[in-house]
């Protein structure tokens, strides 16, 4: 349903061009929720605002195609963009605190969102639809008349989802929602939104840094460091078998309940400055097992097995211990 | 002896790096020009100026001339050197009187803002009321009361400005104070002067620096306005007064432009070269954080 | 919290800052050096009686404490006394004169809160770019300006063209209501001119730092996603947000003003408070003055008062 092939994504700062999104392909079909992960900075929330083209100032597609059931996003002028944008792709954001403008009532918000796009809708209608959507996100209709610094940071989040439905979106993009509330509240969100996403048959992109919540809520994964996209591929595949060195240091980062003393290992160094990637593959300096290869050109995303499990390193068929 | 060495020599670092942010604004750059320049004005009038600014020299109301580049006012006095000779007194006034303005409003704005309920409430109301009268009909009743002087000028510009410094500086020491570095300070058993001293006074610096450079421009005008009323120092040339003679000898009338122009023009120039600084120290010390994607 | 309980809050509090005006007002003229009343009676050539009429509305010869509360009843049945200039009774002088200052502020104030939310809106937009600094050079440097002057070289300016003096054209005592309104415009064009010039400086920047900070929201890059367009997030998010700082000043602003105006009024004749004070400075008038003060810190008050409700209607964060 969607296909990004080759998104580069820049942003002119001070210092330079930053390449913020460097060649990067990932694909969702109807009805999946693919996960996006990452470090902080690794460009996944460049990504996900890319496909809304609502990148800030200073920030621009370079180059690659966003496909959307066969419309190209990319090169789609303006006035026709904003028809697309939260009617076809919406998008829940990381600060729920500060989504909503202070100066207006929940109610009034949502309604916008249907009001600009449904020309001729009655307020009442739009009213209507809005208290419907409230109830649906377990949240009291009567509550839409309260003003944002009213509301817990849960029940945002939850108006946040709720408002993003409003026009019944084919694909909902989840930026890092979850990192502001605490475990329990997190838990209701995503259980809210596995609700959803069952109900209306949605596509889901979830962005986060956190693997154990990906893990739970996505069908499929896909890792990005540095602008690229180094693996990617079923949850059950990259838990289960990573292929790329960085992503096998992730994993190896999550502590074992169940099994026995473990020895964290850490991946040394840091990522590198945007605006001077290495050249070649982005993670070369700190991996242990790099070769020659590794320094001229960054690898493709390659598949290696029929499922869709496809991984950009030399070195995917190495065998051996990586991370001690 | 080596920790002071290397504390002046982190001080002048940081200036270093002050200065050069600051010179990337062109804004900046132009209001030090501006302002050196009246500087030199200020310290070389005698050389600079054609003829004694208190002596009859000339016709009285004589247009612009070769002789008299800015024509002479009512007695004769020649307009140009009058103006030249203002500068000592603009600068002198403005400077000084902000000082004031900023100590006060500063002390009152630290003590409010640190030792909150009661003392500094009490502080705020005062500083609120003071703020809802107006500050030039209360420098007029207070400068016609107390007589016409330099010393008077000052000291009413610098006693009715303090209060909006007072209010900014507050409202930062507030939330200065809700953050962690102070809470962990108190709770090692730091005393308030210590902490004031050591934690609040240089987090508010840069506040403080911006704002009283943006507070001389404001007691530039404020004195011109009370000498135009005919409150200021008779025996002091000053552009307020300039202007005031200009006024009262239907200048306007007279279109006689080159009387009242120069002096304004001084006085826009004087202050707005103060205004770019602080502008720019503003931008460069407290900037607005602007939001880059990730 | 409730409007309701808002504003009575707001009554109580102005209440107590005009207490605290009055306060300051009678010991101004009291503690000064050389006690100006005082001065007044021993030095001046009065009229017979006049000393009589002192004595009943001030209480020289009681003490301090009860001449305050006399004084402070005089202030509230706005009973301000005898003008020493004009030996005849200051109230009706003054309040005669409340109505033309007002006028000249209201207007001015709203003009430039209206350009300067829109000039500082295109400023805010376009942040760090050419239109954005020239503008803020602009506003700069018009604060900078003494109003007097600015005041000056307009009225020399347009000497010819439009009337610099008074706020009426003293041949049309006569005229239809239609060419009195049109007259009074024609006078007050110039001086409102003058005053908003001084006053756009400060509210554009206001106004351009808000949109700045605004426009870093996420709550505009939700409009946006949504699929809003610029001019609609512009209308309906940011011009709401923008104007809250604008608002909130525009009360103590009006104490700027009135400095201002007072300016204004001098150099235009414009029969004012403003000019009143002149005159009364000049004249040494106290009695006068002091009403002046009273008079015009009350107007701030007001002013205050009625922008803090209106502060409250926009944004609904707002507490006690």
């Amino acid at each position: 349903m969607l296909e990004i092939k080759d998104l580069q994504v820049e942003y002119i700062v001070p210092g330079g061009v930053a390449r913020a999104v460097d060649k990067a392909s990932l694909n969702v079909t109807e009805g999946e929720s693919l996960g996006l992960a990452g470090e902080s900075g690794c460009g996944k929330t460049t990504l996900g605002n890319a496909i809304l083209r609502i990148l800030p100032e200073g920030g621009q597609i370079r180059g690659g195609s966003i496909n959307l059931n066969g419309l190209g996003l990319v090169k789609l002028r303006e006035e026709e963009m904003r028809r697309v944008r939260w009617k076809e792709i919406s998008m829940v954001f990381q600060g729920a605190m500060n989504s909503f403008d202070p100066t207006m009532n929940i109610d009034n918000q949502i309604a916008e969102a249907i009001l600009i796009h449904q020309r001729g809708t009655s307020k009442e209608t739009a009213l209507g639809r809005t208290r419907e959507l409230l109830r649906l996100c377990e949240i009291n209709p009567l509550l839409g008349k309260s003003y944002p610094h009213e509301l817990s940071g849960g029940m945002k989040q939850r108006a946040c989802i709720a408002m993003a439905l409003a026009l019944q979106p084919k694909l909902l993009i989840a930026d890092e929602i979850t990192t502001a509330l605490d475990v329990m509240t997190q838990a209701q969100i995503f259980t809210l939104l596995r609700d959803m996403k069952r109900k209306f048959n949605l596509s889901m992109i979830i962005i986060s840094h956190d693997l154990a919540v990906l893990a739970k809520n996505c069908d499929r994964l896909a890792i990005m460091y540095a602008g690229h996209i180094v693996e990617i591929g079923t949850i059950q595949d990259i838990f289960d078998h990573p292929r790329h060195p960085y992503v096998k240091g992730l994993l190896f980062c999550i502590p074992n309940f169940a099994g026995g003393r473990k020895i964290i290992a850490a991946i040394k160094g840091a990522p590198p400055s945007l605006l001077a990637p290495p050249p070649g593959c982005p993670f070369h300096p700190r991996c242990p097992i790099s070769i020659s290869e590794c320094k001229t050109a960054a690898p493709q995303l390659l598949s290696v097995n029929t499922n869709n499990h496809s991984v950009a390193c030399y070195r995917k068929d190495y065998k051996g211990v990586i991370w001690k | 002896m080596e920790s002071i060495r290397s504390r002046i020599r982190l001080q002048i670092y940081d200036l270093l790096n002050f200065w050069r942010a600051f010179r990337r604004n062109p804004l900046g750059i132009i209001g030090v020009t501006i302002l050196t320049c009246f500087i030199v004005i200020a310290i070389f009038c005698p050389v600079f100026s054609p003829y004694d600014p208190e002596a009859t020299v000339g016709e009285f109301l004589a247009p612009a001339s070769p002789a008299h580049i800015l024509g002479t006012d009512q007695m004769g006095r020649d307009i140009l050197s009058r103006v030249l000779y203002g500068t000592r007194i603009s600068l002198l006034v403005g400077i000084t009187a902000a000082a004031i303005a900023v100590f006060i409003g500063t002390s009152i704005g630290v003590v409010s803002g640190y030792f909150g309920k009661a003392p500094g409430e009490v502080l705020m109301r005062l500083t609120d009321m003071f703020l809802v009268i107006p500050q030039l009909v209360l420098m007029i009743i207070l400068a016609a009361l107390l007589g016409r002087s330099l010393f008077v000028i000052v000291m009413v510009v610098g006693v009715t400005s303090w209060p909006l410094m007072a209010r900014i500086i507050r409202s930062e020491v507030l939330s200065l104070k809700q953050r962690p570095f102070v809470e962990r300070a108190t709770s090692i058993g730091c005393s308030d002067f210590y902490l004031i001293r050591k934690h609040i006074l240089p987090n508010v610096l840069p506040l403080i620096t911006a704002n009283a450079i943006l507070t001389i421009p404001w007691a530039i005008v404020s004195e011109a306005t009370l000498s135009f009323i005919g409150l200021g120092d008779p025996t002091v040339i000053s552009w307020g007064s300039l202007l005031s003679s200009a006024f009262n000898n239907s200048a306007i009338i007279l279109r006689l432009w080159h009387w009242f122009t120069p002096p304004g023009l001084a006085i826009v120039l004087l202050s707005m070269s103060f205004a770019l600084i602080g502008h720019t120290v503003d931008e460069v010390l407290n900037p607005r954080l602007r939001k880059q994607g990730a | 919290m409730g409007m309701h309980k808002y504003i009575i809050r707001r009554l109580i509090d102005s209440c107590g800052t005009l207490f605290f005006v009055m306060v300051v007002d009678f010991f101004l003229f009291r503690l000064m050096p050389g006690d100006p009343i005082k001065l007044l009676v021993s030095s001046r050539h009065l009229p017979p009686g006049f000393i009589a009429q002192l004595e009943e509305l001030y209480g020289l010869s009681r003490p301090m404490w009860q001449q305050f509360f006399i004084y402070i009843k005089n202030l509230f049945t706005f009973q301000f006394g005898t003008s020493f200039k004009y030996q005849a009774p200051a109230t009706p002088i003054i309040l005669d004169k409340v109505g033309n200052s007002i006028l000249l502020l209201v207007v001015s104030q709203i003009l430039a809160m209206i350009i300067g939310i829109v000039a500082g809106l295109v400023a805010g937009w376009s942040h760090g770019k050419p239109v954005d600094l020239s503008l803020v050079t602009s506003s700069l440097f018009f604060w900078c300006m003494p109003t007097f002057w600015i005041a000056m070289v307009f009225a020399t300016a347009f000497a010819g063209v439009l009337p610099i003096c008074g706020m009426h054209t003293l041949t049309l005592y006569n005229a239809s209501p239609f060419v009195a309104l049109l007259d009074l415009g024609k006078h007050i064009m110039l001086p409102t001119i003058v005053l908003t010039i001084l006053y756009i400086g400060q509210m554009l920047i206001l106004a351009r730092n808000e949109v700045s900070n605004i426009l870093t929201q996420d709550y505009i890059s939700t409009a946006k996603a949504k699929g809003l367009a610029p001019r609609q997030i512009i209308f309906r998010h940011v011009l709401r947000n923008a104007s809250l700082p604008l608002v909130s000043s525009a009360g103590l602003s009006f104490a700027f003003l009135v400095g201002g105006a007072l300016q204004t009024e001098i150099i235009f004749s414009w029969p004012g408070i403003g000019r009143l004070i002149y005159t009364a400075t000049l004249a040494r008038d106290y009695t006068v003055l002091q009403a002046c003060f009273y008079i015009l810190a009350l107007s701030v008050i007001i002013a205050n008062f009625l922008t803090d409700i209106a502060y409250k209607y926009l944004d609904p964060r707002v507490e006690y």
